[in-house]
């Protein structure tokens, strides 16, 4: 069962300018990455992908040497920026590659991870997104999605332009008489 | 309903378009229309080239409505809107007059489209209009996704210089510190 708590850890690392992800200062920037990231939404049977620059599965005791690491594809749809892929996050349980990279490969290792400490998959088949997992993804995603909604509201409810300091653009340009407000 | 009489010409693909109006209906309602009337008015008629920012339909539309009335259940998409928007501008016209038609198709059309992605064209009806929350809520939109190196706002073909500057104006802090926080990453 994936674990809805890692994910609100990363996300609160992010939401945190002195944290592990200060790299993106503007808290606008990086909600909108959010979201994009949350717009790579798995299909069932696609192959789980774990992100070519993070090595968890090499690293950790409990992968296998064999098709451990699968490098994993541009997803048409991620607009993540190459300076975030060198950073780790540190979360509550180590290293993810939630803000590093996909939700969806983030997930792909996670899942990968469970199985290989289950079995030896050495010579298997790729493993490949289930029903199950889909629906948890979309469970989290849901979930994100609604606290970068919020997020964004309190960082930037009323931080819009004023419309006044553009009167006197529209009274050269339009037609404002005098009786009408605009 | 007497008035001098003029001929207006819209050309467009499928030809031309031509309406006689009463010119003083124009003189309060498009201020831009009328003077290129006047300039005319010993021929009794004017050419209206479009320009490109607009389309023939949406010019044919400007001269019927304001020399008629507004037809009361105009449904307009958002494009279409967004057009009426910057023909008003274009043309010097008087918002007011529009405004119960912009206000009701605004309304509807905000739950078809993307309001983030449609934010420029979104801020600057709000502004023709001059319907504040709207205007603060769009330019919200504007400034989150507004990077100088990427225009948001190409998708609207007329675009006050004055509001784009003030929109960069408050986009460059962040910007410029993503910027620099990102070199600095790269050198580590």
């Amino acid at each position: 069962m994936l674990d809805t708590e890692y994910v609100r850890a990363a996300v609160a690392d992010v939401d945190d300018s002195e944290g592990e992800i200060g790299c993106v200062r503007s808290p606008g920037r990086m909600l909108d990455i959010f979201e994009s990231i949350l717009l790579d939404e798995p299909q069932v049977g696609q192959p789980l992908q774990t992100p070519p620059f993070h090595e968890p599965l090499a690293e950790s005791s409990t992968s296998s040497s064999g098709n451990g690491t699968i490098s994993g594809r541009q997803t048409k749809r991620s607009s993540t920026s190459g300076f975030l892929e060198e950073r780790r996050v540190a979360t509550l349980r180590g290293d993810s590659a939630v803000a590093g990279g996909s939700l969806r490969r983030f997930a792909a290792g996670y899942f990968a991870r469970k199985r290989q400490s289950v079995g030896d998959d050495r010579g298997r088949p790729p493993p490949r997104w289930e029903q199950g997992a889909v629906d948890q993804f979309r469970a989290v995603a849901a979930q994100l999605r609604g606290r970068v909604e919020a997020r964004r509201l309190e960082l930037f409810g009323g931080c819009g332009l004023n419309i006044v300091e553009f009167h006197t653009l529209r009274r050269e340009r339009l037609l404002i008489t005098q009786a009408a407000t605009g | 309903m007497s008035g001098r009489q003029h001929i207006l010409v819209v050309d467009g693909v499928n030809g031309s378009w031509q309406r006689t109006i009463v010119l003083e209906n124009f003189q309060h309602r498009a201020r831009r229309i009328y003077d290129l009337a006047q300039t005319d008015v010993d021929q009794g008629q004017t050419r209206l080239t479009v320009p490109p920012a607009l389309t023939p339909e949406t010019l044919r539309r400007l001269v019927l409505w304001i020399d008629r009335r507004i037809p009361y259940r105009q449904v307009l998409n958002f494009r279409e809107l967004l057009q009426l928007s910057t023909a008003i501008w274009q043309y010097q016209c008087d918002p007011g007059y529009f405004r119960n038609l912009a206000a009701s198709n605004y309304e509807h059309n905000l739950d078809t489209i993307n309001v983030g992605r449609e934010a420029a064209g979104c801020a600057f009806i709000a502004l023709t209009f001059n319907w504040r929350g709207d205007f603060e809520d769009a330019s919200r939109q504007l400034i989150f996704g507004f990077e100088s190196n990427v225009n948001f706002i190409e998708g609207v073909p007329y675009f006050p210089g004055a509001l784009r500057g003030k929109l960069l104006e408050k986009n460059m802090p962040a910007s410029q510190l993503m910027q620099s926080r990102c070199s600095c990453i790269s050198e580590t």
